[in-house]
């Protein structure tokens, strides 16, 4: 448990979440791992409701948070702070789609920061609209069910493995059902970035939540937990360039476990279904691979 | 006595030697036309250690404006240069920068967005963005007023960010004779910057949380500001006059053969140096004819223009723009 608990808090509740959602869990036990001597910045998204915190927040638009947490690192190292944490809390939203590009250029340029994204799947702070994130065939408001078009249409991308793309020091998937492993990896990245300055770690956490993907909230670890049993959200890390799969269940779950808990997917067919699954499971296949290799 | 070294440098060299001299602390910057040679004077001042800041090469403008807010924040001095389309892709980081009033001093020689040559379109759609914006006519002043930028911009009566406007191409590239100021003399003139706040310290052993007043209450605050940087203007043009001998009017608007004068041009940066060949020649076959030039066009010295007017008692200003707003009357 001394894992878990952890007896210096910055964040401080309450905050402004809605019940049942993840994000708390993943701010919380983020920067309460971090400690007082951090920063941390946070764009437009749910995580503008993560409460009252006992750090700096440093300002920043929609699509610049790595840019702003860039200006941050820097203008703390010239003003003498050598060994502050510069934070990044973003949503999928702001790291998929228009923050991507600020990301992306903060990665290359071997920024020192410790880049969270929640991913929860949609633009659920503004309303439920589809993301870059949204999984094929889920509803939201921009891709609603209707007569013609039944949910989204394609694929999501992976900024994970964008992120690998960038040769950073650290990029690892975690879930919220298993907070030692988050707070692993948030020292890890703690270590490597701000300690040892080997540039940008970029951790994504699934962020389940219960007003976009309509379930009841308090089914919030039960759905973590089955994300990653059915293949769904593989938790996986990649330090300086090894590979490790973290989470590996003997055999994957049936993904309908997963799926049928949420009112975003309830309008797929079988055939959607096991489409989907085919589609994770091509996945999980090259992600045992990799484990295998070790890269 | 003030030791000055005299060089023939374009405008952007001037700039970027300012800002050696001002001992800038964090850069951020994006190459575009016509601004590229600053971000690389400067790159090479912090690569050869002449200059020791830390220099974020940002993947773009907007990227580069929010850089700027995260470093100023921190509480110290911060610089930028941009132009054009560049500063347009920076509006929505470029309007903040005032909300959390830090200085920031951004140069930019100024470039239409929609070719590579010099009009204020890009300027002007940035005046509504809190920026104090001081126009400058040569290579020198835009040296002078860089200076003069981060002291105006960081005194606590205003604490607003600055933009030094220069003309692409006749002013950012073209070479000039420049007095270049000592070290030692720069630093009596413009100490290093002490924030009145700082929003983002780790050391501080308790936390504030950070209260900005309402929409309302802000923009009086910020409206104060730049009422407070008329005289502020005024008061660095003419330390940095007693300093270095060279000032520019007021530091608001610089009049030129204005006595008994019936009508006055107004003009703005470089064209002003060809309206005053044209008021010589004019004066010479018996005309009245003066000059202003509006050096500071945001703060607005409204009240200057009419002092001016009262004291000389021209009949008529024809203004002279560089910029266009289609459906207002051109201007």
């Amino acid at each position: 448990m001394s894992d878990i608990v952890t007896t210096e808090r910055v964040t401080i509740p309450p905050t402004g979440a809605c019940q049942g959602c993840a994000m708390v869990l993943i701010a919380r036990h983020t920067l309460d791992t971090l400690g007082r001597n951090s920063v941390v910045t946070i764009p437009a998204s749910c995580g503008a409701w993560s409460g009252a915190m006992l750090i700096d927040r440093g300002p920043t638009q929609f699509p610049s948070a790595a840019a702003a947490a860039s200006g941050i690192a820097a203008g703390l190292r010239a003003a003498g702070h050598k060994n502050t944490n510069v934070v990044v809390i973003a949503g999928d939203g702001g790291t998929y789609d228009i923050g991507l590009q600020a990301l992306s250029g903060a990665a290359e340029r071997g920024e020192r920061i410790i880049y969270v994204c929640q991913n929860n799947q949609a633009y659920m702070n503004t309303g439920i609209q589809r993301s870059g994130a949204t999984p094929r065939w889920a509803w939201t408001t921009t891709t609603p069910v209707g007569s013609v078009q039944k949910g989204k249409l394609v694929w999501p991308k992976s900024v994970p493995e964008i992120m690998e793309a960038h040769h950073i020091p650290l990029v690892a998937t975690a879930s919220i059902h298993n907070i030692p492993d988050l707070k692993r990896k948030v020292k890890l990245a703690q270590r490597l970035t701000t300690e040892e300055g080997k540039g940008l770690s970029y951790i994504e956490v699934l962020n389940t939540c219960p007003t976009g993907w309509r379930y009841p909230p308090e089914k919030m670890i039960t759905l973590a937990r089955l994300a990653v049993e059915t293949g769904f959200w593989p938790v996986y890390e990649i330090v300086e360039g090894k590979f490790k799969l973290n989470m590996k269940p003997r055999k994957l779950k049936p993904l309908k476990e997963f799926i049928k808990l949420q009112g975003r997917f309830r309008h797929l067919t079988d055939e959607q279904i096991a489409e989907t699954e085919k589609w994770v499971h091509a996945r999980w296949q090259r992600l045992l691979e990799r484990d295998e290799r070790g890269y | 006595m003030v030791k000055e070294k005299v060089e023939f440098i374009t405008g952007n060299d001037a700039v970027a030697y300012a800002v050696k001299l001002a001992r800038v602390k964090v850069i951020a910057a994006y190459p575009i036309t016509p601004q590229s040679p600053v971000t690389e004077k400067l790159s090479e001042y912090v690569a050869n250690g002449e200059l020791d800041a830390e220099f974020i090469k940002v993947e773009g403008e907007h990227s580069c404006l929010a850089a700027m807010r995260g470093a100023g924040v921190c509480g110290v001095r911060t610089f930028t240069a941009t132009c054009g389309p560049g500063l347009m892709y920076a509006h929505e980081n470029l309007e903040c920068v005032h909300r959390d009033r830090t200085p920031l001093v951004i140069a930019v020689p100024n470039r239409s967005y929609s070719s590579l040559f010099p009009d204020y379109t890009d300027s002007m759609c940035e005046a509504t963005t809190g920026f104090i914006q001081l126009f400058v006519e040569s290579a020198q002043e835009a040296l002078d007023t860089t200076l003069q930028g981060f002291r105006i911009a960081e005194d606590h009566r205003v604490l607003m960010p600055l933009m030094v406007l220069y003309d692409g191409y006749v002013t950012s590239h073209t070479g000039a004779t420049v007095r270049l100021p000592s070290q030692e003399d720069v630093d009596k003139f413009l100490p290093p910057f002490k924030p009145y706040v700082v929003r983002v310290d780790p050391s501080r052993s308790e936390y504030i949380q950070w209260e900005r007043p309402g929409v309302p209450l802000q923009e009086m605050e910020h409206e104060m500001a730049m009422t407070n940087a008329k005289e502020v203007i005024k008061e660095a043009n003419e330390e940095y006059a007693k300093i270095f001998g060279r000032s520019y009017g007021d530091g608001l608007v610089e009049p030129y053969r204005v006595e008994d004068a019936d009508v006055v041009l107004v003009t703005m940066a470089s064209m002003t140096g060809t309206a005053r060949q044209v008021v010589d020649a004019l004066r010479e076959k018996g005309k009245n004819v003066g000059l202003l030039r509006l050096r500071s066009f945001r703060p607005f010295p409204a009240e200057t223009f009419q002092e001016l007017q009262k004291k000389y008692g021209f009949r008529a200003m024809g203004v002279c723009e560089r910029d266009v707003t289609h459906g207002c009357n051109y201007g």
